[in-house]
């Protein structure tokens, strides 16, 4: 069940209305059955992959905080963690590793037939493992207690909006409000409603729409010409922030109307002018997660180095961050170069801070805009080594971007142009949200502009349409 | 618990917003039309102003307006033939043609053109905008004139058709998803790049080029999957089956026969070998094949149902009879097996015992059109003219587009005398036999054709691209003197199949064209600059 199907309105609708007949215990029972009803959808034998990291966490988090002695402590860790780390292993990264190995092997002249497992990739494994680890990582660290109550904690794994692409939320934020009493309220629920809205209108019209223009330069095998590589790029920048920003919301906004509040994933991304602040509005809570669980336990463990070894740590965060994403070569190289891109910030920054602000408020403006241009294509740059199929591609792309930058022969008016038209209505309004710094300042604000939105996002519907077999969304995949 | 009263105002406040937000999505398309047909107005003035010269308007949909006709001067004016061309753009997006006649005459008194070009219909088309029944009631057609009403009527439509696709729906897991959306796409837009690997589609793609009746680009289809996949003896049949359609037919027993040989243990091959004898009168061939079918697999009723049919077209009534009783024993609730039961017992004169039948049949499936057609039949033998009358109704009314059933009853109005009745239905059959054209369109050209007549004007038909010109020609049944007729079919093929198809359709709005690119258009245009120059000034 995708968030955009038909299917998934009616299984929304009916869990919904059962939600608001039953009481508190009630609701909790129905919310799993109706995760592993969700879950179950895509193919109900991976229902047995979540249940067995459910249970090792579970236990192994109670077996944590039961034992006095640290190594016991330590033991029990390290065999969640195992457990965890081999099913993620074992079903997204075996066949990349075993290839990858035949490869290297090649180079010395051997040729050996790889051993390629046909299983599918479970859909939304890294989120939930990841989810379900940071419980045990946070119980180890003495953070929160562990739950007494297995429902409540398989609730806290498998809760439906989160299950297939988060946000990846932690333990302390949303186990509270399920072992707790929710207030349902009108306010949440039009909150909520505005956010699956807004949420579907990006990915179904925008996203969706933007594929056709990303989709035949990507898989294309060239020769490619500059300009579309351009145009695609920077089409897949905004495709790739409305589907996974788009599900977000869809995501946030039905755990609102059920009384959830979720932890925020996206805040405006592009506006951001370096790539500190990039990681800290771009898919939050997995930069959180890396941030704490990785970053810093290997920043503190290299901190004899000095900068070197924060240097040392964001690179091997990154390149983890880029292998998250998918077992393939462009993802890891596309996490080198944001590993890169902030060590590189690290230690210009100094430089930067010492060159003073312009007292003209004009010319601070022009500056922020020049900064956050500026960033803005060097993120792009990453999304066209992420999206790529292959490396040979990424030079080939990258070749033509430089040497082939031709546009005789090319129609590219209508390309520019339905780019823009699918666009302009999203930049409008974050464009206000990040002036007013408030995402919800659509639904606060009065009847006029809230009309005048909705009517604007119905007259694109209705001008441009959706495309047929609305796509699944990307972020399934990782 | 939820708190009630918090819902009902905040509840009102949502349909204010809801009712604004309808106020200004109307404002904006009202606004929308209004500019364009300004610009348009504009341009055709400006063209208006050059005097001397030979007027063209082009008449259209979407697929006109704003689209090939300035191409088409361009092109005319190019050959540089003493004439100053002039066109002028009368397209109107989202209208049928009844409301693209409905502004000619004034029109034709403001442009006086020399000629009209139409190329019309798409938009008439049942499955675009259905059909509505025309209500009396005044606040019903105002509300039909604005345009979120229609908006509304689309989105509605479209939410019914996801629903029936749901009901067919297998487990979606991405992948699967994404493969099948881009079979479906593959279909739709009709090309042949496909997954390079993958014989089931091309199995697909072939078997729906058979339905299309392209039997060349089906053989071609099958061929390739049986390239892919040559122990596929699914495609070896089907391949038979378009050798049958091309006339090949040495090649089809030739391919069935290939079928059999792959897989010895499946009765399927047989039992299509047997029916392709049965279609080639070589009755005891498709008894043999019938027979070795049963041999292999004896709980089948189809291969009963065919041994017996095999038997009385031998005119071996009692075996038949035995093999049809068979396949029911088999499968109590095939329909079809009682009607061909009931043929034996009427050859016997059991007549009580196959209306018995008939009525079985309809029973197990009434939503067999054919049952009722064939009861039909059976009454009329027996000279029962008005339970007839009332069976083939009955068949119309479950399936109002099949011809066949209209075409008996007008054999049978004719034979009872009632003349006015048989020509009407004739007339009904032989409208749903003009391919794609609703009887709308139909009457709009020839409606077009009398104005233009009067004024002599010349009239220029143009199919759409892709399309057959046979079935445009058809329209005017033989009144077609002083048209001339835009073939777009090969010529469009021809680019298509060189260039791929997204070179020239921007979409598939018509399903097999769309709305043209600039390459399209000039190509469509450069084609009516051709015929024109030839059919009428002869160069």
């Amino acid at each position: 069940m995708l968030f955009n199907s038909l299917q998934f309105a009616l299984f929304f609708i009916i869990v919904f209305i059962l939600y608001l007949c039953f009481n508190h215990k009630w609701q909790n029972r129905l919310l799993l059955v109706a995760s592993c009803i969700f879950y179950g959808a895509w193919d109900w034998r991976f229902l047995s992959l979540i249940f067995i990291s459910i249970t090792t966490d579970y236990l192994c988090s109670l077996k944590i905080r039961g034992s006095p002695v640290h190594k016991k402590r330590k033991r029990f860790l390290i065999l969640s963690i195992l457990v965890n780390l081999s099913i993620l292993g074992f079903f997204k990264y075996f066949n990349f590793f075993s290839s990858s190995v035949t490869a290297f092997l090649g180079i010395f002249g051997l040729t050996i037939h790889p051993f390629l497992l046909k299983v599918a990739v479970p859909v939304g494994i890294s989120f939930y493992t990841f989810k379900s680890m940071s419980y045990t990582f946070d119980v180890y660290a003495g953070k929160i207690e562990p739950t007494r109550d297995f429902m409540d904690y398989a609730l806290f794994v498998s809760f439906f909006p989160q299950l297939l692409a988060g946000p990846i939320m932690r333990a302390q934020d949303l186990l509270p409000q399920i072992s707790s009493h929710r207030k349902l309220s009108a306010a949440y629920f039009w909150e909520g409603c505005y956010l699956i809205f807004w949420g579907l209108f990006q990915k179904v019209f925008i996203a969706d729409n933007l594929a056709k223009i990303v989709y035949p330069v990507f898989t294309s095998q060239g020769p490619y010409y500059g300009i579309q590589v351009l145009t695609a790029t920077y089409a897949f920048a905004f495709q790739i922030y409305c589907d996974f920003a788009g599900y977000s919301n869809i995501s946030i906004g039905i755990a609102k109307c059920m009384g959830f509040e979720t932890t925020l994933n996206f805040n405006l991304p592009y506006f951001a002018t370096h790539p500190q602040e990039f990681w800290r509005r771009w898919h939050i809570t997995l930069s959180m997660w890396l941030r704490d669980y990785i970053f810093v336990p290997i920043s503190f463990a290299k901190r004899s180095w000095g900068s070197a070894g924060v240097a040392f740590a964001l690179m091997a965060t990154f390149l983890l961050c880029g292998l998250w994403h998918g077992a393939g070569w462009t993802y890891v190289v596309w996490g080198g170069y944001h590993g890169a891109l902030l060590i590189m910030y690290m230690f210009i920054k100094p430089v930067l801070m010492k060159i003073p602000s312009p007292r003209n408020i004009f010319l601070k403006k022009a500056g922020f805009v020049l900064r956050m241009v500026f960033f803005f294509n060097l993120i792009c740059l990453g999304w066209l080594v992420f999206w790529s199929p292959s490396m040979t591609q990424v030079f080939n792309m990258l070749h033509a971007l430089m040497f082939n930058f031709t546009t005789s022969g090319l129609d590219i008016k209508p390309v520019v142009l339905s780019l823009l038209s699918f666009t302009w209505l999203l930049v409008l309004v974050e464009i206000v949200q990040f002036l007013k710094k408030d995402l919800m300042c659509i639904p606060k604000s009065n009847v006029v502009v809230k009309a005048l939105f909705f009517a604007a996002c119905f007259y694109l519907l209705a001008k441009w349409g959706v495309p047929s077999g609305s796509a699944a969304f990307i972020y399934y995949i990782f | 618990m939820v708190a009630p009263r918090s819902f009902i105002t905040s509840f009102r406040k949502f349909s204010i917003t809801l009712l604004l937000t309808l106020v200004f999505l109307e404002a904006a398309f009202r606004i929308e039309g209004k500019i364009s047909s300004f610009l348009q107005e504009r341009r055709n003035q400006l063209s208006l102003r050059q005097k001397g010269e030979y007027r063209i308007m082009c008449l259209g949909e979407s697929l006109t307006k704003g689209q090939y006709p300035a191409f088409l001067e361009e092109a005319l004016n190019q050959r540089n033939i003493g004439i100053k061309f002039s066109v002028i753009d009368k397209g109107v997006i989202r209208a049928n043609t009844s409301i693209i006649l409905s502004e000619l005459e004034s029109d034709l008194n403001t442009y006086h053109p020399d000629m009209v070009i139409a190329m019309m219909g798409i938009t008439d088309m049942e499955a675009y905008m259905p059909y509505e029944p025309v209500s009396d009631s005044k606040a019903i057609i105002f509300l039909k004139s604005f345009r979120i009403y229609k908006l509304a009527r689309l989105l509605w439509l479209h939410i019914v058709t996801r629903f029936k696709e749901l009901r067919s729906h297998d487990a979606a897991f991405p992948k699967s998803l994404l493969q099948k959306t881009k079979l479906q796409q593959a279909f739709a837009e009709d090309k042949q790049e496909l997954n390079p690997g993958d014989d089931k589609a091309y199995l697909e793609l072939g078997k729906s080029y058979r339905n299309q009746g392209k039997l060349s680009e089906a053989e071609e289809s099958f061929k390739k999957a049986i390239k892919l996949n040559p122990r596929d003896d699914g495609a070896y049949i089907e391949l038979g089956w378009v050798y049958q359609d091309q006339g090949k037919f040495s090649e089809a027993e030739e391919s069935f026969k290939k079928a059999i040989k792959l897989n010895p243990r499946n009765d399927g091959p047989y039992i299509q070998l047997g029916e392709f004898y049965q279609e080639r009168g070589k009755f005891s061939e498709a008894e043999e094949s019938f027979k070795k079918a049963i041999e292999i697999n004896p709980r089948n009723d189809w291969s009963y149902l065919r041994l017996g049919t095999s038997y009385r077209d031998q005119g071996k009534s009692s075996e038949g009879e035995e093999s049809f009783k068979k396949a029911i024993e088999i499968n109590p609730r095939n329909d079809r097996a009682y009607i061909h039961l009931v043929y034996c017992y009427r050859d016997q004169g059991k007549l009580s015992e196959a209306e018995e039948l008939f009525k079985k049949a309809i029973e197990i499936n009434p939503k067999n059109e054919w049952t009722y057609i064939e009861l039909g039949w059976f009454y009329r033998n027996q000279g029962k003219f008005s339970e007839a009358e009332e069976s083939f109704k009955k068949a119309i009314e479950i399936n109002p587009g099949n011809d066949k059933a209209y075409g008996v009853l007008e054999v049978l109005y004719l034979e009872m005398g009632k003349m006015e009745l048989a020509r009407k239905y004739g007339k009904e059959a032989r409208d749903l036999r003009l391919d794609s054209y609703s009887p709308i369109t139909a009457s709009n050209y020839q409606k077009l054709k009398a104005i233009l007549d009067e004024r002599g004007i010349t009239y220029v038909c143009v199919q759409y691209p892709m399309r057959n010109i046979e079935s445009l020609k058809k329209i005017f049944q033989g009144n077609d003197k002083g048209i001339i007729f835009v073939d777009n079919e090969k010529v469009f093929k021809d680019e298509v199949a060189k260039y791929g198809r997204q070179d020239y359709f921007k979409d598939t709005f018509g399903g097999d064209f769309g709305h043209c690119t600039e390459k399209g258009n000039r190509l469509l245009a450069e084609n009516i600059a051709k015929v024109i120059l030839k059919e009428v000034f002869g160069k």
